[in-house]
């Protein structure tokens, strides 16, 4: 379980996020949404340990991150996954050796064992056979699923998705969703998804945070963010005109 | 970067503005001092960056020297017109000259231009990509795995580099002397060995050292903290190759003002 606690996160004057508490658990895909600027991509920088909150805390079972040491937070990074927004596969590597990469840095497996590794998560996300190609040879869809292999070759406890389905087309885009919520699933993860899709929210979101100018306005569940009546995620949701008639219909 | 717009505002410009960098600088480069966390990977990369470095810089290095000593050696010629001084001098001021000047100084000045652009526009490209991210949030020490290896490398190759552009700087030189009739091989190896010191090695390999280091932890400084997209790592890059030439300059009177 990862829990935030009072996050607050200033940039020279402007203050980022206010005062953010929340609760992450295993085992579900928990979703912060919200539009752009609205602080989304620091609160998850600051999940993952790349910004230092001004004031609070994540917690990450029982431990304060930024209370421990260098070898402490080390300890909680392998536990940590993350697929970025456009992958961030490195680019001197071919498939193979993005997902090799964190097995040989941290694993204690020997070379058959890893590359057996290498081979399950290559076909967890349907990528088998793909070993060799080079990163520049695939597609987005193909780039964002080789990044799901490599967040998740150490076996992480904590995965955390950066607008998992930015730039993909409709139907890869459900397939990262499920391929998302299956491995929640099937290892009883924390998955922290990162989104204003309000497709992926509908279909994988187990628990919804919707933080509105740095602030979490509403927490809830995919069932009842269509009946809230918070305004301002109202106009986040039914942001098309389509979805605005659409409601009105349902309403009545 | 909010912090520096903080800090630099808050300050007199100029000065805080290279204070802030050097800062930055040196806090960048006590972070390389860290246990790696796979010694194999860890060597691996720095095989890596001494082949991009040492070997992918031979060819540039060659013609570089055989010309400049060429050149040097015509020109000395030239400016040398008095029949009573033998014409031994000009085989010891090309070499002397190939040691303490053209063969670490302007080598090195190649140098922060080729190595120099590739390792900022390398790292400040991982930067903007997120791959940096990437490696932080595995755990792994980002500047450790990705500057360390390049510092070293830098550092292990680039005095080879100009041992071989001084070599080739001398015999540049005197291959010109002899094919254009200025100065025989006997005469040129004869003042070469006469104005020969030992100090002089040192003092070369000594701003061979200082000049890889500089041009290594100065471009991968450039390109660690690159903030947006390709203009970015562009601009990077070409700073990367003033400040490090500037840097060689500097550290050039410096040596030469205290060793010599």
């Amino acid at each position: 379980m990862i829990e935030i606690l009072d996050i607050t996160k200033q940039f020279g004057q402007k203050t980022v996020l206010h005062s953010l508490s929340a609760r992450f658990g295993p085992g579900e895909v928990s979703m912060i949404i919200g539009s752009s600027g609205s602080g989304k991509s620091v609160l998850m920088k600051i999940l993952v340990g790349l910004f230092a909150p001004d004031v609070g805390k994540v917690c990450y079972g029982t431990s304060d991150f930024f209370s421990l040491d260098i070898g402490g937070k080390t300890e909680i990074r392998k536990q940590i996954g993350m697929l970025f927004q456009n992958s961030a596969l490195f680019d001197s590597l071919n498939v193979e050796q993005n997902v090799l990469f964190p097995l040989q840095m941290f694993g204690k497996q020997s070379v058959r064992q890893q590359l057996e590794r290498v081979n399950h998560c290559l076909e967890r996300v349907g990528l088998s056979g793909t070993n060799a190609m080079h990163t520049s040879q695939l597609s987005g869809g193909m780039r964002k699923r080789v990044g799901i292999a490599r967040a998740i070759a150490l076996e992480p406890r904590y995965l955390f998705c950066d607008e998992p389905n930015s730039g993909l087309d409709p139907l890869t885009s459900i397939k990262i969703d499920e391929l998302i919520r299956e491995i929640t699933l099937e290892s009883g993860i924390t998955t922290i998804v990162n989104s204003h899709d309000m497709n992926s929210v509908m279909e994988i979101g187990n628990h919804i945070c919707f933080l509105f100018r740095g602030k979490i306005l509403w927490t809830g569940s995919k069932s009842n963010i269509m009946k809230t009546d918070c305004r301002e995620l109202n106009d986040f949701v039914f942001a098309t005109a389509f979805l605005k008639q659409l409601r009105t219909l349902n309403t009545d | 970067m909010a912090d520096k717009t903080v800090f630099l505002s808050t300050y007199p410009p100029i000065p805080m503005f290279f204070f802030y960098h050097l800062g930055r600088y040196l806090m960048l480069l006590r972070r390389l001092f860290k246990r790696p966390e796979n010694r194999v990977l860890y060597t691996r990369e720095l095989i890596r960056q001494m082949y991009t470095i040492g070997v992918g810089s031979i060819g540039i290095v060659i013609i570089i020297a055989v010309f400049s000593g060429a050149v040097t050696t015509i020109q000395t010629a030239y400016q040398l017109i008095a029949s009573w001084i033998s014409k031994s001098v000009i085989g010891a001021i090309v070499s002397d000259s190939s040691l303490l000047e053209l063969g670490p100084t302007i080598t090195s000045l190649v140098l922060a231009g080729k190595i120099g652009s590739s390792i900022a526009s390398e790292i400040g490209t991982m930067r903007v990509t997120e791959q940096i991210d990437a490696l932080e949030i595995m755990g792994i020490n980002a500047p450790g795995y990705l500057i360390g290896p390049k510092i070293l490398a830098a550092l292990l190759t680039i005095p080879l580099l100009i041992v071989l552009s001084i070599g080739l700087c001398t015999a540049g030189g005197m291959v010109v002397g002899e094919l254009t009739g200025i100065i025989t091989y006997r005469q040129f190896v004869e003042g070469a060995r006469s104005s020969f010191q030992a100090y002089n090695l040192f003092f070369s390999m000594t701003k061979a050292i200082t000049f890889s280091f500089l041009i290594s932890s100065i471009s991968a400084y450039q390109g660690y903290y690159v903030e947006g997209g390709s203009l970015e790592v562009g601009k990077a890059s070409t700073q990367a190759v003033v400040y490090s030439s500037v840097a060689i300059l500097a550290a050039d009177y410096i040596l030469a003002q205290l060793l010599l």
